[in-house]
């Protein structure tokens, strides 16, 4: 069936299946910062942003996100904030593989979009970003920085 | 110095994060053929017919392969250096299936749905064989491998896969004359990567008819060479990519899915593509080796060891890729650590089961052997009174001294004499003691409550590649701008490889970073380096680029000489310019009238490096717990580590490189279990069921670094990418002994096994 | 991932209805953070976000959470930071992932019982009735003991009262599925205690509460009880023999929160 998808600020037309995953269907769309990493919606790396808030693509259905607004990285290239929070985790030596890095940094980036101010609480929300690379460590010092809070 | 020692941004992280395609997925053709793999529903079982009639005529699917379409050639898929210390022992398909997970059949076609829909339709007539599961009683059941035209295996018909045995001195003797003898048992588990990106590899014939694989491997020069031999074809017709990896750690330095991929577009001529999903990473990648590891440690009154005893047992699972070597390697990166002892003794055999295969996993045996052997002297030290901490300044190697075990143990054959020419142990100790608070902590009254706290400590130690075996190379070559293009075999897995290894040209050029331009891992254009494992790429890849960079400094001071009419003493090149005794002329320009006007010369120089030694990185690690009594939940709290790593290359990614380190090594102690079904399936097989630990999971962690000077290695440095796994296991049975006095010695140490340890203390 | 022949968003409860009732291979989507695992053919996929169900109110002590609302919706919601002291908040705060909350609806969540739900373990000691749009008001009580309903979760509507309520679950890693959940509820004499992972959805006990009801205070007796009526089972998780030490665990620590 066709679907047209609002992502990034732009209208996408595309042939999916109904079962087709929002992961699928970016990447059908040359957005290749959207990347698998499980099967069962257990690791974070297919992070987007749906209308701001971050989803797992893989387990979301193309066809659900008809009429949301979805952002990758790739459509966060002039937002200052996100050029800041990706140079803080470029400083660190945080990205590593890199792999999981673009949906760290949009999970980290609505957050500060909704003010988070506390460590706690940031590591919390962040608890569903996995990572095997960095030992999070460093990932926290980029992040702190980011989002200004002390201990 | 001016660009080693130098936090620089890792070269390629931006275009990462920012979404540019650089992972094997995002560079397959769009027109690829998806490769989809038909695996063993059996953990044991013979393939008597299999009928892939309806599946071939599927519409959409281009190639269906068996057993019957490949040339029955033994290998073995470790990626190590030739001749492989390993068996060879699989066949890319072969009439029997050893695992639940190993290969039946390989399918291509158009898309995802109808290769699946295609290995729905092959039948196959298995003879279930009944399956070993249990590797303490592998030897006393038949054989899993009773084939003919294997090589390598110690003994088949006993499933025994491999086998070392060594000692120095009498250790019976000295054992007798030990004023105290304490030994201890573990079992270790078979730890799973969990490498974000699985496995994924492409490959497609160019227009010179050659077959190019690009692979998310961290061996390309090790699966060219694999894949020439099982199908069969010459190795200069084939050439192997690597693009950016999402992580490794071992669990890519083997042949997996390329070998598939490329008989597929070898028969049609197509390009074809395979990503495994995260069950086939789980169940037919490969794990860590699990152990059951038994020492003997022997001490005077005052607690100097005289005698240590090593025996393992050690789980290959279905085929014996890394097995002998990693059995070798939990007795050579270990024992060396109290390296004054009268005898040594080590014995181990490694056996076949019927379960996942086992393989390079960061560490590579040198955890479990720590992990025992940290236990045990934490043990003597609690039966001598004393304070672990001591007992470890009593004993461990310092610099200036050396082992026989260096010289006796290498990777799967003899090692590298080797005299410790930088080792800051102690003073790792010192400060990791200091910054720790231990002596406060260690001797604080047991509380009562039900939330109790600990603290243990272990020290640990690795290597910086394969001495006498692996060999890396570097060619630099000069471009008209003044700009050099470093190409290196060297595998960057996301570990900054690429980066650090221009910081070290850059540093000898005298050039500022950003003039140096990467390239890696290209068997076409880069030359050969074993690649990332054994921690060699600092140590061994970044000599070869310090060689080749200082043999361009040497040509560029000749071609200087040449421009200028004048004798080489009077020319200096200070990476900025080149100055003779009338003219200075700087580099860019240099470089420009080499390339179009007087003395055309392509300027580019190569080097190769292999160590005649592997120096060690060492650490020390303090770590407190809490052990919720009533659950039996172990909370890590704090964990101090501290590094010498001899001169850090770029002190961010080593650090980075340790705490990731540590973290896996905290999932393997605490967290990551492995569970099997009666019939051999493997049930932790998803990442729902095995959890790797999150960011919440692993407290404080702090690395600190002390600078040794590792004279043989590039700018003073040593290796760094496995040491930080080794100690977790150990540090936190030792806190938890600490804490409640029971010792954990069966890994992970799940809530469940530490309840039950802590009712048998109580009596119950 | 399942297959789906169609997809089809009504613009009502009503249409949806009729169209889950006829068409017997058709399933309703919520957020689909479970769906996704089916490896089924479903005729037709009805994705409810368009039949006005996302919503949160508070009137006339009660909450109404329209099934659409998603388990961030309720997190982040300003009534839930206050309603029961924020527990309802902070149970569906330590839920898997940020990610997951952001999609999972609170309709599927209640309609599907999953074994692991720690917030149906919650809502089942609450004064919760579960609103279906034909069938009509189901008391979570009774819900929780009856075969799957063809029939569409419009909402569920929590009554605010003064119970006491106390909220215990145990998980191995901080990102995890439970190994146990337990929530026990008190009014005066009157006590409701759920458990629920175990591995088995949220059952509320009988005997126990009845226990406590008369009078009795002493731990080993009720914990025993509790561990005696409620049946436990192994999964990858954890055995039925550390599920149920860890149930006596838990009871031990919810009395402690709210006799």
């Amino acid at each position: 069936m066709k679907i047209t998808l609002t992502v990034n600020g732009r209208k996408e037309n595309l042939e999916v299946e109904p079962s087709t995953t929002l992961l699928e269907a970016l990447r059908m769309l040359g957005l290749y910062s959207v990347r698998k990493g499980c099967d069962t919606a257990s690791c974070g790396v297919c992070t987007v942003l749906m209308d701001s808030k971050p989803i797992l693509s893989c387990c979301s259905l193309a066809v659900q996100a008809q009429g949301h607004s979805i952002t990758t990285v790739e459509g966060l290239e002039k937002d200052k904030d996100f050029e800041e929070i990706r140079k803080n985790l470029l400083s660190e030596g945080a990205d590593q593989c890199g792999y999981c890095g673009p949906s760290l940094l949009l999970t980290v980036y609505s957050l500060k979009k909704r003010n988070i101010k506390s460590l706690q609480e940031i590591q919390k929300y962040l608890v569903g970003n996995l990572c095997r690379c960095t030992g999070y460590h460093s990932q926290l010092r980029a992040i702190k920085e980011f989002m200004e809070v002390g201990e | 110095m001016k660009y080693v020692k130098r936090s620089i941004k890792k070269v390629d992280g931006y275009g990462i994060l920012s979404g540019k395609p650089a992972y094997t997925d995002d560079l397959a053709p769009r027109n690829s053929l998806i490769v989809k793999l038909l695996r063993s529903p059996y953990a044991f079982a013979r393939v008597r017919k299999i009928d892939t009639s309806e599946a071939r005529s599927l519409e959409g699917v281009e190639c269906v392969l068996t057993h019957e379409d490949f040339p029955r050639i033994p290998f073995t898929r470790a990626g190590q250096g030739y001749p492989e210390p390993s068996p060879y022992d699989k066949f890319a398909l072969d009439s029997y299936v050893r695992y639940v997970g190993d290969e039946v059949a390989v399918v291509a076609a158009k898309d995802e749905q109808t290769a699946e829909k295609a290995l729905k339709l092959i039948e196959v007539d298995y003879e279930v064989l009944n399956p070993v599961l249990d590797f303490e009683f592998s030897e006393k059941s038949p054989p899993i491998h009773p084939e003919d035209g294997i090589s390598g295996v110690e003994n088949q018909q006993n499933n025994v896969c491999s086998a070392y045995e060594m000692d120095i001195g009498n250790i019976e003797e000295e054992l007798k004359k030990c004023a105290h003898v304490v030994k201890h048992r573990v079992y270790t588990q078979a730890q799973a990567h969990v490498m974000m990106e699985p496995h994924a590899a492409f490959s497609y014939i160019d227009y010179q008819g050659r077959l190019v694989v690009v692979t998310s491997s961290q061996v390309p020069f090790h699966i060219r060479r694999i894949l020439s031999r099982v199908l069969d074809i010459p190795l200069r017709n084939i050439r192997v990519v690597k693009p950016r990896i999402g992580g490794g750690f071992g669990g890519k330095q083997a042949v997996h899915g390329e070998i598939y991929v490329a008989a597929v577009t070898l028969k049609t001529g197509k390009p074809s593509k395979i990503i495994y999903s995260r069950k086939e990473v789980f169940e037919s990648s490969y794990t860590r080796h699990p152990m059951r590891i038994d020492v003997t440690l022997g001490s005077d009154e005052k607690g100097v060891l005289k005698a240590i005893d090593m025996e393992i047992l050690s789980d290959t699972g279905a085929y014996g890729e890394h097995a002998l070597t990693t059995l070798m390697v939990a007795g050579s990166k270990n024992l060396p650590l109290y390296n004054r002892v009268n005898a040594v003794r080590f014995k181990g055999k490694v056996v076949y089961t019927n379960h996942t295969p086992a393989g390079a996993y960061r560490g590579y045996g040198a955890v479990q052997g720590n992990f025992a052997l940290e236990s045990a002297m934490d043990i003597l030290a609690s039966k001598l009174g004393l304070d672990p901490v001591k007992l470890r300044q009593l004993n461990m190697i310092r610099e200036g001294e050396t082992s026989p075990i260096f010289k006796i143990m290498g990777e799967g054959r003899e090692g590298a004499e080797m005299t410790i020419k930088s080792c800051k142990l102690e003073q790792c100790v010192e400060l990791g003691k200091r910054i720790f608070g231990w002596s406060e902590k260690f001797s604080k009254r047991p509380e009562s409550g039900t939330k109790v706290r600990g603290v243990g400590m272990a020290i640990a130690m690795q290597g910086s590649g394969i001495a006498k075996i692996d060999m890396g190379s570097a060619i630099l070559k000069l471009n008209d701008d003044g700009s050099f293009n470093l190409l290196v075999g060297a595998t960057d897995l996301g570990t900054g490889s690429d980066t650090i290894l221009a910081q070290i040209a850059a540093e000898t050029l005298n050039v500022p970073v950003k003039k140096v331009v990467p390239y890696s891992s290209d068997t076409d254009l880069t030359p050969f380096d074993t690649g990332a494992y054994a921690s060699s790429t600092t140590y061994v890849s970044g000599n070869a680029v310090k060689r080749a960079a200082e043999k361009m400094k040497h040509l560029i001071v000749q071609h200087g000489s040449k421009l200028f009419n004048c004798s080489e003493e009077e020319v200096v090149f200070n990476g900025e310019e080149i100055i003779g005794p009338e003219q200075r002329l700087p580099l860019s320009e240099f470089a420009t009238k080499l390339y179009y006007s007087e003395n055309q010369t392509q300027l580019c120089s190569t080097a190769s490096f292999v160590g005649d030694e592997a120096p060690p990185p060492y650490m020390s690690a303090f770590c407190e717990i809490e052990l919720d009594t009533e659950t039996g939940k172990i909370t890590p709290v704090r964990y101090v580590a501290v590094v010498d790593c001899g001169v850090p290359i770029n002190p961010n990614l080593a650090r980075v490189q340790v705490e990731g380190a540590l973290v896996q090594g905290i999932g393997m102690a605490l967290y990551e279990e492995v569970k099997y079904d009666s019939k051999g399936r493997l049930m932790t097989n998803s990442m729902m069921n095995y959890r790797i630990p999150s960011r919440l999971d692993i407290g404080d962690i702090e690395v600190h670094f002390v600078e040794s000077y590792e004279p043989t290695g590039p700018y003073g440095a040593k290796s760094v990418a496995e040491i930080g796994i080794d100690t977790p296991p150990a540090a936190i049975s030792n806190a938890v002994y600490n804490a409640v006095g029971i010792r954990l010695h069966d890994l992970p140490f799940t809530p469940e096994k530490v309840l039950k340890a802590l009712r048998v203390k109580e009596g119950f | 991932m399942f297959k789906a022949v169609d997809y089809v968003r009504p613009k009502s409860i009503d249409e949806a209805h009729d169209l889950f009732v006829s068409n017997t291979n058709s399933q309703i989507l919520g957020g689909g953070t479970y769906l996704y695992l089916s490896k089924r053919t479903i005729q037709l996929l009805i994705d409810l976000q368009e039949t006005s169900l996302k919503y949160i109110s508070q009137r006339d002590g009660k909450i109404r959470i329209g099934a659409m609302s998603t388990l961030s919706d309720v997190e982040e919601s300003d009534i839930f930071k206050n309603a029961f002291n924020g527990l309802v908040k902070k149970v569906v705060s330590d839920i898997w992932s940020y990610q997951l909350r952001n999609a999972a609806t609170v309709g599927g969540t209640v309609y599907s019982r999953l074994g692991f739900s720690e917030f149906l373990t919650l809502l089942a000691v609450l004064d919760v009735d579960v609103v279906f749009h034909n069938t009509g008001v189901i008391s979570i009580k009774d819900f929780l003991k009856m075969p799957p309903l063809r029939d569409i979760l419009k909402e569920i509507v929590i009554t605010e009262n003064d119970l006491k309520v106390s909220f215990q679950v145990f998980k191995r890693t901080h990102f995890d599925f439970p190994v146990l959940s337990l929530a026990v509820a008190r009014c005066d004499d009157e006590f409701r205690i759920a458990v629920g992972s175990r591995p088995g959805c949220a059952l509320l006990a009988k005997d126990t509460p009845k226990l406590l009801s008369e009078g009795c205070r002493d731990l080993k007796t009720v914990c025993d009880s509790l561990i005696r009526e409620i049946p436990f089972a192994d999964d990858l998780r954890a055995s039925s023999e550390y599920r149920r030490h860890v149930c006596g665990v838990l009871f031990k620590r919810a009395l402690s929160e709210v006799l």
